[in-house]
C-alpha cells in the first residue's frame, strides 16, 4: 500500500521524522521550517508511506467527492490511498476551495481525510493562505453562488513547508543571510498568526553535513549502528497506527476522530494528566509566554505522545516533548 | 513619545559618572531617564553588530545573564542585534543594564525598540549628550561609542564585521586605557571578520565571562551549583553542548545515543531550569 518514497531515504532526520509520526497519528497540522537542501520536500513527501489505511466508510466519503470533482481515473476508479494533495503555489482561491461556475470541489475537499501539503507556504498569496482558516477550524468548506450554496467535506492534514526567509538562510551555520530583519520578519509574517495557531507541530530543521549524511566522519562500525536507528516507515507507520488505535477506542461515540479536533470541555475530558505534567503545561505557558491556544496545542500535541506509548494519563515526558514542537519564536535579536 | 520627563547631570556635580569623567573628550551635560546611580558602579559593555548571527546572540544573551548575576551594569547602545540582545538578557535576568543613544533622549532608533527602551527607563538608565528632539546624525552614532565604552572597566565586541562601529568602540575603549575584549569567531564568518581581526591586532580574546572577573579584580561566583540542578540524563545534554557548541535535537541525539523523544523532553525540562535555551532549531547552554 506503499505510494510515494520510504523514510529510509531520509538520513539524520529522526528528529522531523518523529514530529511526522506525531502529525500523522494525531492529524496535526504541522510546518516545517529549514534552510533550502535541509530536506522539508523529501520529509512531506514521504508522509503518505506512513498514513494509517483508510476504512470503508473513508474510502466511500473520499471516493464520493473525487467523482463529483470528476477526479477519478481508470487506473484509480475508488480512492483508496489517503489522498495527497500538492497545489502549487499559483494555485487559484477557486481552485482551492471548490465553486466556480460548475460548482466543483477543489484540492482542500480533495484532500479530505488526507494530507494538503503547501510546499513553500510563504509564496502563497495571502488571499489563498487566509482562505484555509474556516475550513481547518470546521472541516467542511460552504460555497455560496448564485446557483445556490454547497457544503463540501474537507478535514485534512495541513502540511507546510518554508524557509525561514526569503534569502532562505537565516538562522544557518554556513551560508549567509542576505536579508534585512526587516524582511525576514515580512517573510515570516506571511503566514499570518491565526493560521500558525492552527499548526500544532512547528519544528525547524537543519540541513544534514554531508560528511555526516554518509558516514564519512565515523568508522564502519559507527555506520552500521546508525543504519539500525535510522527509523524506516514501516516502523513509524506501526506507530501511527498504535495511536490511531487509541483514538479509535477513546472517541468511539463522541463524534471526534482525532486528537487534533479535541478543543474546549473535550480537550479537558479527554486529556487527564499526572500532576507533574498539568504544572509543567501550567509553567511553560507562563515561561515561554505561551497563548491559550498554544497551551492547547500543547495539550493535543501530549495526548498523542501519550498514545504512541499507549499511555492513557499524559505523563510529564510527554508533555516536556510537545513543548519542543511548539511555535518557537526567535528569542532575540530581531525585535 | 509621552513621556518626556527627563534629568540633566553637568560634568561638574558629583553624581556624574566617575568614569567617563577621566575620557579625553566627556560629554558637558548628560540627559537621562532612570537610575543615575548605575552609571557610577563597575560596568561592562557589550557591542556588536545590528545583523549577527545565532552565535552572536547567544554570546550576547550569555554575558548579560553572568552581568545580571554580578549584578554589574551591562552598557550597550540599544542598536538591533547583539545590542538588544545584551539588554534583553541583562533584563530578563533581573540585572541592571545602560543603553547611551545617539539620538535625542525623547527619539527611540530604531523604532522597533520602543518596548526595551521603556523596559530600560524602568529597571535601569538611558542615557544621552544630545539634547530632546536630537536625530541621529552619520556622526552621531560613532561619537556615542566612545561613551559607552567610557563609563566602562571593559568592553567585550561580541560580532563585528569588517567595518563595524563596534570597532570604533573598540578603538575608543583601548584609547581609554579600558579592558577590551573581542570574541573570538569561525575564520570563515563575515560577522566575525572584525572581532577576529582585533584579537590578531592584540585585543584579549573573550574565552569566558569569569576571565573578564579576574581580570577585574572581581572575585567569581560559583558555576557548579547549575549542574547540581541537574539530573544524571540532563548531565549529558549538558556536557554534549558544553564540549560541542550549539547543536541540534538531532545531533544530541547522536551525540548522547538518547532518542529523540527523550533528548527533546530532556531539553524541555532544561529549558525551565533556564539552563539551555532553543532559538531557529539550535539549543545552546543559557548559563
Amino acid at each position: 500500500m506503499e505510494k510515494g518514497p520510504d523514510y529510509r531515504e531520509v538520513i539524520g532526520q529522526e528528529g522531523a521524522k518523529r514530529a511526522m509520526v506525531i502529525a500523522a497519528a494525531g492529524f496535526h497540522n504541522l510546518l516545517l521550517t529549514g534552510v533550502p537542501g535541509s530536506g522539508k520536500s523529501l520529509l512531506a513527501r514521504c508522509l503518505p508511506s506512513i498514513l494509517p489505511p483508510m476504512d470503508q466508510e473513508e474510502i466511500f466519503q473520499a471516493t464520493k467527492i473525487h467523482s463529483v470533482a470528476g477526479a477519478l481515473t481508470r487506473e484509480e476508479p475508488i480512492v483508496r490511498h489517503r489522498p495527497f494533495r500538492m497545489p502549487h503555489h499559483t494555485v487559484s482561491p477557486t481552485a482551492l476551495t471548490g465553486g466556480g461556475r460548475k460548482m466543483k470541489p477543489g484540492e482542500l475537499s480533495l484532500a479530505h481525510l488526507g494530507v494538503l501539503f503547501l510546499d513553500e507556504m510563504p509564496e502563497f498569496p495571502r488571499e489563498v493562505l487566509e482562505t484555509l482558516r474556516q475550513p481547518l477550524e470546521d472541516g467542511v468548506i460552504r460555497i455560496h453562488r448564485l446557483a445556490g450554496s454547497v457544503t463540501y467535506p474537507c478535514r485534512f492534514l495541513l502540511l507546510g513547508s518554508s524557509n525561514p526567509c526569503r534569502c532562505g538562510y537565516h538562522g544557518s551555520s554556513d551560508h549567509h543571510c542576505t536579508c534585512t530583519p526587516a524582511q525576514i520578519k515580512s517573510y515570516q509574517d506571511r503566514i499570518s498568526g491565526p493560521l500558525l495557531d492552527r499548526m500544532d507541530l512547528t519544528i525547524r530543521i537543519s540541513a544534514v553535513p554531508l560528511t555526516e549524511a554518509l558516514g564519512l566522519d565515523q568508522g564502519l562500525h559507527q555506520r552500521a549502528s546508525r543504519r539500525e536507528t535510522r527509523m524506516e516507515s514501516e516502523e513509524m507507520r506501526n506507530l501511527v497506527l498504535r495511536g490511531r488505535k487509541k483514538q479509535k477506542a477513546r472517541f468511539s461515540g463522541a463524534g471526534l476522530t482525532f486528537n487534533s479536533q479535541l478543543d474546549g470541555e473535550l480537550l479537558e475530558r479527554f486529556c487527564p494528566m499526572e500532576k507533574q505534567a498539568r504544572s509543567l503545561s501550567l509553567e511553560a505557558s507562563e515561561g515561554m509566554g505561551l497563548s491559550m491556544r498554544g497551551y492547547k496545542k500543547i495539550v493535543r500535541v501530549a495526548r498523542t505522545i501519550a498514545d504512541l506509548e499507549e499511555e492513557e494519563i499524559i505523563r510529564v515526558s510527554h508533555v516536556a516533548e510537545a513543548l519542543q514542537y511548539r511555535d518557537q519564536q526567535e528569542r532575540t535579536g530581531i525585535r | 513619545m509621552k513621556n518626556t520627563s527627563f534629568n540633566m547631570v553637568r560634568r561638574t556635580e558629583t553624581d556624574y559618572p566617575p568614569l567617563l569623567r577621566m575620557i579625553k573628550d566627556p560629554p558637558e551635560t548628560l540627559y537621562y531617564k532612570g537610575n543615575l546611580a548605575l552609571a557610577s558602579r563597575t560596568c561592562i559593555s557589550v557591542v556588536g553588530s545590528r545583523h549577527g548571527t545565532a552565535y552572536g546572540r547567544w554570546v550576547a544573551r550569555q554575558i548579560g545573564s553572568k552581568t545580571a548575576r554580578y549584578n554589574i551594569p551591562l552598557v550597550s547602545g540599544l542598536a538591533a542585534g547583539i545590542d538588544a540582545a545584551g539588554h534583553q538578557s541583562a533584563l530578563d535576568h533581573q540585572g541592571p543594564t545602560i543603553a547611551v543613544l545617539g539620538t535625542g533622549i525623547d527619539i527611540c532608533y530604531p523604532r522597533s525598540n520602543q518596548h526595551l527602551m521603556t523596559e530600560i527607563e524602568e529597571k535601569g538608565l538611558i542615557l544621552t549628550e544630545y539634547p530632546p528632539g536630537f536625530r541621529a546624525t552619520p556622526y552621531s552614532f560613532p561619537a556615542r561609542n566612545r561613551i559607552i565604552s567610557g563609563l566602562s572597566a571593559a568592553t567585550v565586541v561580541v560580532e563585528a564585521g569588517i567595518s563595524s562601529g563596534s570597532l570604533i568602540t573598540a578603538g575608543f575603549s583601548e584609547d581609554q586605557g579600558r579592558r577590551t575584549y573581542g570574541v573570538p569567531g569561525n575564520i570563515n564568518s563575515i560577522f566575525s571578520a572584525g572581532t577576529n581581526r582585533l584579537i590578531a591586532d592584540g585585543v584579549m580574546p573573550f574565552i569566558s565571562f569569569e576571565d573578564v572577573m579576574d581580570d577585574l579584580g572581581i572575585p567569581r561566583i560559583g558555576e557548579e551549583e547549575v549542574l547540581k540542578t541537574l539530573g544524571q540524563d540532563e548531565i549529558r545534554i549538558y556536557q554534549a553542548l558544553a564540549e560541542g557548541g550549539e547543536m541540534t535535537a538531532d545531533e544530541l541525539c547522536r551525540k548522547t545515543g538518547k532518542p529523540i523523544p527523550q533528548v527533546n523532553a530532556l531539553v524541555t525540562i532544561m529549558e525551565m531550569k533556564g539552563v539551555l535555551w532553543t532559538s531557529l532549531g539550535k539549543i545552546f547552554i543559557a548559563k
